[in-house]
């Protein structure tokens, strides 16, 4: 993916306060599943405080004279084995399924908050004891225990049963609670916050807790409506709810042994029951969605806005080149790559696979995210002869090792078992560029390859890249935002802004008399190691969002030479010369200072 | 790992003693298991003091719960209501039990990851939407009603199983309840397995892969399923001590002579042995299959440190 | 325990801050039942230095040297294993309760990550105005909200952005509030830990240049850490190096870059690409081989030895200080700096003289 350094910015003009909260409630009310559960769940709201409303019929009101018979006026679905209304009991019955699960969510959130809070707040000691107790009573399964515990002390109120499903509940929500504060105490704004002096309290309530109360209000919320379906189920048992409680689940047992003789009995409150339950799920899932959501709506804009200097496109371009922007799906309306003469874009899928790796391969910029977590080096090096090649498992870790040899890999032949994150960055780099060399490629495309290195090591890696592509004679195309390192190694470059190419030149000349104006406002950005320079010119604003590329020349906000042409007019790639290209309307200007 | 496995072995200890005495606490301390035993008959005050004495009941809770740990780790788990020792109930029940689990986990495991895999690479596309519908129903209907439901339908009026299970138990005759136990789990299971996949076909080395040339086939294979069923397996491990827990609803319905049977019987006859032996015995199950899935997450994901 | 050090720089300023033998080792811990400690991870294993009013000491390395390990035992964010943090005379390091509160309010900081140091479910106002809440008696209540309206102008945002909250801002507008934050309690030190790695080359120009003023405006003093050596050296009047829990080499900028001394400082800089590629062929490139050792099991004597082509069988038993080099002692050249080598010579690596 291509990865961006620069958020879409703020606009100046627009843009109100926008809170997370605010966010995910935006979301939540574009969803239909929120309304269709959010109706449903406020239906079940009113008829458990107000049954009256749909039925003038007690539940208790029986005649036995009636039992088991069909649908008759006034009684829509007929009558129980006992002879009292079905109709009437289903709408009754809805109070027990809301009330213990609105109960047992909220108890049991408060005790997993508070212990799960705890431990994760203080960790040691407190953390040890509290995940202990927690464990323990995770280790009862609940509906198991729910029976259990009920058959003893012969419950059958509404209040034993909340007690005792939260008491058995609340470790799931602990374990949420925990991990979200462990998660949220180790950012940087609770440092901030200690730095500044606040009290624990303070750290507690106004910055961690907020933050690590998503995840709980979503497994919350979608435990709500597995509470209500546990219910019924220690109902049906005949150990949760007693009569004369009105319960779906004690309905639906008296009636299941009969469901041969009068289905409608079991039909109404297993529907009630069912479609109560999944209005509760419906809100867990539109909740998660929208609170998670905030996350993955940053990412996706990271995604579709590719921009700011080390994400101007370039990735996109050599991903596009590659054929893998496929994975998540991307389309290229127009242009064309050749490789070797022939156009990529046309090639089969196969043929394409068949040139990745083999004759066109791929350095990425974050190892250790970039190979294969669970598989070892050895193994992901050698796929490459396996599949292209179709050598042996045993031939392929042989050249695997000798490759890792040749990238300069200590001890290559024991550490082929090694997992990549038992490597250290530059080593893993390393790894990269092997897997990039193993079938010797015409072509290398490295996309800032050492950018996530420490300088030292960056230069091995650079030198290391220098060295084998002279040895191999292979093209190299390197993606970076380092001016540096582009000065040190390049033949030839391209600077992109927006998605375009707006300059390209050989190397020298572009570093000695650039010929746009945002490659010159770059070059004198940017601190010299070997000199106290003055203060540094700065360009002024942001780089743009992708989505909303200025009209004209995409650089003309940010440029001081902009006049009204670049405004209106994009400016073409004018040749200046032999391998010199500008998208300035003003190039001739701009060269000459 | 060797000092991996005996830190979580340790680490269960305090767990199991914890939750066996909640267990035994609960059972014997709030119920009262002489009065059990005589139903509504009121017992004559010297047999009674007689049965308390002989069962220990007068001792402090810690010692009977001692004394009955004690008993276990030597297979006696005390008798049951009509004399039977537990240990023969549970050598008749539990071999049910584990096939009818057997059934439900395998057919959780098949579909449910089978369809999680299917929605999870066509994310958004129409198959995706349809298995999210489906699961979102199987989870809301409770195991009774589509127990009830199912054996109503394609046991009574369709007669396409029997809709009650022969005493010999066969394989065959547990698919129906097997579907039924496994419904609620199969769901969440396939949820699960459908954001997972759909997390990792985003990640960085699914993207190397594709880069390296690789079929496709072989970048599903290998790197993307390998990865994405780690949280899966965790799932699956933790569902077992449930579904064996969740078979006293199927076991019911289908009339077959499990664990869940014979617990039933011990509550309905407030039989305290039997209930504390059965549970017991599920709950060493529940955490043996949680220690499993530590030691097989360790395993599969060479991340996990053994520290 | 040792006294401040009543040192008083070439140009007279007195120290602000004094920095003795600072010491931060990570207990490594391993055990079934008990856990015993099986060894250190050593951080931070006794660093000097000391900050004058109105400087920036600029802090180089790379990643495990410690850098970002000694901002947070300066803030009291870790407890210091050992060591003394002089500030006006008192040593912060055993402060607690209300006298470290105290100290916080002159000495603050501005974090690396501009998307993870700001709360993203507070506004600005309330991130900007937190300081204000923590310490009450800087700014009575009325008059918070102009003030942080002001802090606000002040780092070049508008101050109607007040009520939005961080995601509405771009990476360099983060920082910018962050370092708003800092500036609230008017602070006499700042203590920056890689405040602009995170953003893009040209804003990274944008807040350096802020930086620079906030500088001059207030009379601040910056520890500016950072791995980045050009903007190390545009920013400081002094470097440190550091490599391996210790400090290599220190001094002014252009004795570090221009007349480095140490074998680590010289391959440092020669390892940075410089953005002239006139500047390709006659640069003097030294490759290191190997990784950084373990900070949890570092070399004995001098921690560079097992990376380094000068280094003897003297480097392995005995530690060099941090101090002047005998052979320069006497000259009153830029050479004449603190370099903890045995072997310290001049060696041009940038190639600017």
């Amino acid at each position: 993916m291509p990865e961006i350094t620069e958020q879409a910015p703020a606009t100046e003009a627009a843009a109100a306060p926008r809170s997370l909260w605010g966010d995910a409630w935006r979301d939540l009310r574009r969803n239909p599943i929120f309304y269709i559960s959010a109706v449903l769940i406020l239906f079940l709201v009113l008829i458990s405080i107000w049954p009256s409303l749909l039925t003038g019929t007690s539940p208790y009101a029986c005649d036995l004279g009636r039992s088991q018979q069909g649908p008759a006026p006034g009684h829509p679905f007929g009558f129980t084995t006992q002879g009292c209304d079905v109709y009437a009991r289903t709408v009754y019955g809805a109070r027990a399924s809301v009330v213990v699960g609105i109960c047992t969510t909220l108890l049991a959130a408060l005790l997993g908050c508070v212990f799960g809070g705890l431990a994760g707040f203080f960790g040691g000691w407190w953390d040890a004891v509290l995940s202990r107790i927690g464990d323990i009573f995770f280790g009862i399964p609940v509906l198991l225990g729910g029976i259990v515990f009920l058959s003893v002390i012969k419950g059958g109120s509404i209040f034993t049963v909340v007690l005792l499903m939260s008491v058995l509940g609340w470790p799931q929500i602990a374990r949420i609670a925990r991990s979200a504060v462990i998660s949220a105490k180790q950012q940087d704004y609770v440092q901030a916050a200690r730095a500044l002096g606040a009290s624990t309290p303070r750290m507690l309530l106004r910055h961690i807790a907020p933050n690590a109360l998503a995840p709980v209000i979503v497994v919350a919320t979608i435990a709500l409506g597995t509470y209500i379906s546990l219910e019924a189920t220690l109902s049906f048992l005949g150990v949760g709810l007693k009569p004369p409680t009105v319960s779906w689940g004690i309905d639906i047992s008296s009636a299941a042994t009969q469901i041969r003789n009068a289905p409608h009995m079991l039909l109404w409150p297993a529907g009630a029951l069912s479609i109560t339950v999944l209005a509760f799920i419906m809100l867990g899932d539109a909740v998660r969605d929208a609170l998670n959501g905030v996350n993955y709506s940053v990412s996706a804009g990271e995604t579709l806005a590719v921009l700011g200097e080390s994400g101007s496109g370039k990735s996109v371009t050599a991903q596009a080149i590659m054929g893998i922007l496929d994975m998540p799906p991307a389309k290229i309306p127009r242009g064309e790559i050749r490789f070797r003469g022939e156009d990529m874009l046309t090639m089969s899928a196969d043929a394409r696979r068949r040139l990745r790796g083999a004759k066109i391969a791929m350095i990425f910029q974050d190892a250790l995210s970039s190979l294969n977590p669970v598989l070892t080096v050895g193994y992901q090096l050698g796929e490459m002869f396996r599949v292209h090649q179709g050598l042996s498992k045993k031939a392929a870790l042989a050249k695997a090792v000798e490759l890792m040899d040749r990238v300069k890999i200590p001890a290559a032949r024991s550490r082929a078992g090694d997992f990549p994150h038992q490597f250290s960055g530059g080593m893993r780099q390393r790894i990269m560029i092997a897997m990039a060399l193993a079938l010797e490629p015409d072509l290398i495309i490295a996309d800032e390859p050492t950018t996530a290195l420490d300088v030292t090591v960056q230069a091995q890696v650079m030198d290391l890249l220098a060295e084998l592509q002279a040895e191999y004679h292979m093209g190299l195309i390197l993606i970076t935002h380092d001016l540096g390192v582009v000065a040190d190694v390049a033949d030839k470059i391209a600077v992109m802004y927006a998605g375009r190419i707006v300059e390209t030149a050989p190397v020298h000349e572009l570093y000695k008399n650039p010929a746009h104006p945002y490659t010159r406002g770059l070059l004198d950005s940017i601190p010299r190691l070997d000199q106290k320079g003055q203060e540094l010119y700065a360009i002024k604003g942001l780089p743009p969002n992708l989505l909303n590329i200025p009209q004209g020349c995409a650089f003309h906000p940010r440029c001081p030479k902009a006049q009204d042409l670049c405004r209106t007019d994009t400016p073409a790639l004018h040749t200046l010369g032999e391998g010199r290209r500008s998208a300035c309307h003003f190039w001739k200007e701009t060269v000459n200072g | 790992m060797g000092r991996y496995v005996i830190r979580r072995l340790l680490q269960m200890v305090p767990v199991f003693i914890g939750t066996t005495f909640l267990i035994f606490v609960m059972v014997y301390a709030l119920g009262d298991p002489v009065a059990a035993m005589f139903g509504d008959r009121t017992p004559d005050p010297a047999t009674a003091a007689q049965i308390r004495e002989s069962l220990h009941l007068n001792d402090p809770l810690w010692s009977q719960y001692l004394q009955y740990m004690a008993g276990i780790f030597r297979g006696d788990f005390g008798t049951a209501f009509n004399g039977t020792p537990v240990a023969e109930l549970m050598g008749s029940a539990f071999p049910n039990t584990i096939k009818l689990t057997l059934v439900a986990f395998a057919i959780e495991v098949v579909v449910g990851v089978g369809l999680g895999i299917v929605a999870g690479m066509r994310r958004g596309r129409l198959v995706d939407t349809g298995v999210l519908v489906f699961t979102l129903l199987v989870i809301s209907i409770p195991t009774f009603v589509t127990g009830y439901l199912l054996q109503y339908f394609i046991g009574v009026k369709l007669a396409w199983a029997a809709p009650a299970v022969s005493n010999d138990v066969a394989f065959g005759e547990l698919l129906l309840p097997g579907i039924v136990l496994a419904g609620v789990s199969l769901a969440y299971v396939a949820r699960l397995t459908r954001t997972s996949i759909a997390e990792n076909i985003r990640s960085d080395y699914i993207r190397t892969a594709t880069a390296k040339g690789l079929p496709r086939r072989r970048v599903v294979g290998v790197h993307l399923l390998r990865n994405s069923l780690i949280p899966v397996i965790t799932f699956l491990g933790t569902d077992i001590g449930a579904l064996m827990g969740g078979a006293i609803v199927t076991e019911r319905i289908f009339n077959i002579q499990g664990v869940g049977y014979q617990l039933y019987q011990g509550i309905l006859r407030q039989n305290a042995p039997t209930v504390v032996g059965f549970v017991t015995i599920l709950v060493v199950v529940f955490l043996a299959a949680n220690l499993i899935v530590d030691l097989l997450y360790a395993v599969l994901d060479p991340r996990i440190r053994y520290a | 325990m040792a006294e401040p050090v009543k040192a008083v720089a070439a140009d007279g300023r007195e120290p602000i801050l004094q920095v003795r033998g600072l010491v931060k080792h990570f207990p490594l811990t391993r055990g079934v039942l008990v856990k015993k400690q099986v060894g250190a991870v050593k951080a931070v294993d006794g660093v000097s230095f000391d900050l004058y009013r109105g400087e920036t000491l600029g802090i180089v390395g790379e990643s495990g040297c410690g850098k970002s390990t000694v901002a947070k035992l300066l803030m009291n964010l870790e407890r210091a294993t050992a060591g003394e943090v002089f500030y006006r005379g008192e040593d912060i390091t055993k402060l607690s309760g209300r006298a470290l509160k105290a100290v916080r309010r002159n000495i603050q900081m501005v974090f690396q990550d501009p998307y993870t140091s700001l709360n993203p479910r507070m506004t600005v106002g309330d991130i900007i105005g937190e300081p204000f809440e923590i310490h009450p008696e800087v700014a009575p209540k009325g008059d918070r909200r102009r003030k942080v309206q002001e802090l606000l102008d002040v780092v070049g945002l508008n101050p109607e952005y007040l009520n939005r909250y961080p995601h509405q801002f771009s990476g360099g507008q983060r920082q910018r509030i962050g370092i708003a934050r800092g500036l609230a309690l008017n602070p006499e030190i700042i203590i920056c830990d890689e405040p602009v790695s995170a953003l893009d080359v040209s804003v990274q120009a944008q807040v350096i240049n802020l930086m620079d003023r906030l500088q001059q405006e207030y009379d601040l003093s910056y520890l500016f850490i950072a791995h980045d050596l050009s903007i190390v050296r545009h920013i400081s009047d002094r470097v440190g190096v550091m490599y391996l829990g210790r400090m290599a080499e220190i001094g002014t900028d252009a004795e570090i870059y221009d007349h480095p001394t140490h074998p680590y400082t010289q391959a440092l800089l020669s390892a940075v690409p410089v953005p002239d590629p006139e500047a390709r062929e006659g640069r003097d490139r030294i490759i290191l081989t190997g990784d950084v050792p373990s900070p949890a099991d570092p070399p004995s004597g001098c921690r560079f030895r097992t990376r380094c082509w000068k280094a003897e069988e003297r480097c392995a038993t005995e530690t060099p200080e941090l101090a002047v080099p005998v052979r320069f002692r006497d000259e009153a050249s830029p050479a004449a700096h603190p370099s903890a080598c045995h072997f310290a010579e001049v060696r041009d690596v940038v190639g600017a003289a």
